[in-house]
């Protein structure tokens, strides 16, 4: 039966508009004109976007993973939506603690907009540095990121990754003593540009990032210092989707290590890598557990790192 | 954890992923979601949940339901490389005329997803499927008003040329009385 009238409607298709036998026939026609009047609701929703899609929040506060930036723009907004997430994320290392907190606005699926703070604690290490113990840098970052192509998860049928640009503004609280210890200045100016892309197919997501950078730390010791140049970095994720609420992966981000070879009293910045698992039981909440390989960081001792993210938005 | 070992960790990662899963048709797909019954039965469970669906039901509530239904398991099987043809409309033309936006599109993966969680297909498998379906966007989905809110035209629309110039009083030849 059902097949029946469906053949009908073919044969009406094909017809091309020649309906006119069929309404002699006495069939009744699909009705196009009702669904005419539907059409997407003018009151403005939110949080259409998909599950996992806009991301977590890294430590600079830009949407991504724990480390680096995503090309992803963060909130739950659609092309048509505006969304915002909250962040908390602590870090604590066997000498260090840092805490970040911070929030962004995703404006349209097209710009992000954010801020953070980090706040790096020295513990008992700033005591036997003269600094004090629990002496602490504190880094206030603005960021911006623009989507310029592509689409991470939707365009399945082409290789061409979602691309976008970014900048980070970032002050340190410490300025003149991050000067004393050899840096060039207190505050500095990150650029990148990310290429992310969800292989749906494989359950897996791939992002790169090319940063252009001066920070030491990430800006936690100030910007440049055997130079004052901008170094390019890479950095980037890998992550397998386990199931719709349930991601984890591995990061790796490099760092220019210029402020050791201007005070050799400091030990040389490493790479940082993590290992990850984010739980996002719902469209506005997620969870993300990492181990963190800091690498030296002031003293010669490997910091190893638990991490623990908070996310919240819409 | 030496960097060597996050590399080969991150190389295991990938070269497993890719490896360890196909994509695109194939029959083997189609039997994961259990051939035709289970498309039939699935395609059900879909559209039951869409008519829950706040942001969906508006749309499904005055359509040709059994119709679109007969189209999507058509539609579905094919895509996942069973052994059917889809003759359904195509899917700009199904749809352009709704205004649908991202939310419902995604409104629709998601009531998907569910319909596929319900019947026990695994994730890896409707992911397969899904990065088959997530280019229609394109199609489906129109943030700007509706392109075309009527019937397509069945001439082309410079089958009848206009004079750039037409006199106010009407053509001036009128056709030679017979
Ligand atoms: C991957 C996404 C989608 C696919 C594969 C899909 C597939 C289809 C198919 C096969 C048909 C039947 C066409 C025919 O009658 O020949 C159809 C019709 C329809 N679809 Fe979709 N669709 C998708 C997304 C959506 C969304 C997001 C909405 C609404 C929010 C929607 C609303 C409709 C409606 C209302 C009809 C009936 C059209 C009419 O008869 O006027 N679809 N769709």
């Amino acid at each position: 039966m059902l097949g029946r009238f469906s053949d009908v409607r073919r044969q009406r298709r094909v017809a091309a508009w020649a309906g006119s036998f069929l309404l002699v026939a006495g069939l009744p026609l699909a009705p196009p004109a009702a669904g005419a009047t539907v059409s997407r609701p003018e009151d403005m929703t939110v949080s259409g976007k998909l599950i996992a899609t806009g991301g977590v929040t890294q430590v600079e506060g830009a949407a991504g993973g724990g480390l680096t930036p995503w090309a992803v723009i963060g909130g739950g907004g659609t092309r048509e939506e505006v969304g915002a997430t909250a962040f908390f994320t602590a870090v604590r290392t066997h000498d260090y603690g840092m805490n970040a907190y911070g929030a962004l606005i995703g404006l349209w699926d097209r710009v992000e907009l954010s801020v953070a703070q980090d706040r790096f604690d020295t513990q008992a290490i700033g005591g036997a540095l003269g600094l004090g113990d629990g002496y602490a840098f504190t880094n206030t970052i603005a960021g911006v990121k623009v989507r310029v192509a592509g689409d991470a998860v939707y365009d399945q049928d082409s290789w061409l990754p979602q691309l976008s640009l970014g900048a980070q503004y970032k002050s340190n609280d410490r300025g003149s003593l991050v000067k004393a210890l050899g840096a060039r200045s207190g505050d500095g100016v990150d650029l990148y540009a990310s290429a992310t892309k969800v292989l749906l197919a494989q359950s897996l997501l791939l992002s790169g990032t090319v940063r252009l950078t001066k920070a030491n730390q990430t800006g936690l010791l100030g910007f440049g210092g055997a130079d004052d140049d901008y170094h390019a970095e890479l950095e980037g994720s890998a992550a397998l989707l386990l199931d719709r609420n349930l991601v984890a992966g591995v990061e790796y981000r490099m760092k220019p290590n210029t402020l050791a070879h201007a005070n050799p009293g400091l030990a040389p910045e490493d790479d940082w890598y993590d290992a990850f698992v984010a739980w996002l039981p719902g469209k506005n909440l997620a969870f993300t557990l990492a181990y963190v390989n800091l690498g030296r960081v002031v003293t010669p001792t490997r910091q190893n790192a638990v991490y623990l993210s908070l996310q919240a938005g819409f | 954890m030496t960097r060597r070992t996050a590399a080969a960790l991150l190389t295991i990662t990938l070269a497993g992923a890719i490896a360890g899963c196909a994509s695109g048709p194939s029959p083997d797909l189609y039997q994961t979601f259990g051939g035709q019954p289970g498309l039939i039965s699935l395609v059900d469970d879909f559209m039951d949940g869409m008519m829950r669906d706040p942001d969906l039901r508006p749309y499904f509530v005055n359509a040709n339901r059994p119709h679109i239904k007969a189209e999507l398991v058509a539609q579905f099987c094919a895509t996942l490389g069973g052994p059917c043809e889809y003759k359904g409309m195509d899917m700009k033309m199904a749809h352009a005329r709704y205004g649908i936006g991202d939310h419902e599109f995604n409104a629709l993966v998601q009531d998907l997803q569910d319909a596929m969680d319900l019947h026990r297909i695994p994730y890896r498998a409707q992911n397969r499927f899904l990065a088959m379906l997530a280019p229609y966007r394109d199609d489906v989905v129109h943030p700007a008003p509706p392109p075309r809110a009527r019937p397509p035209l069945t001439i082309a629309p410079d089958a009848v040329v206009v004079p750039e110039t037409v006199p106010a009083g009407g053509l001036p030849n009128k056709p030679p009385a017979r």
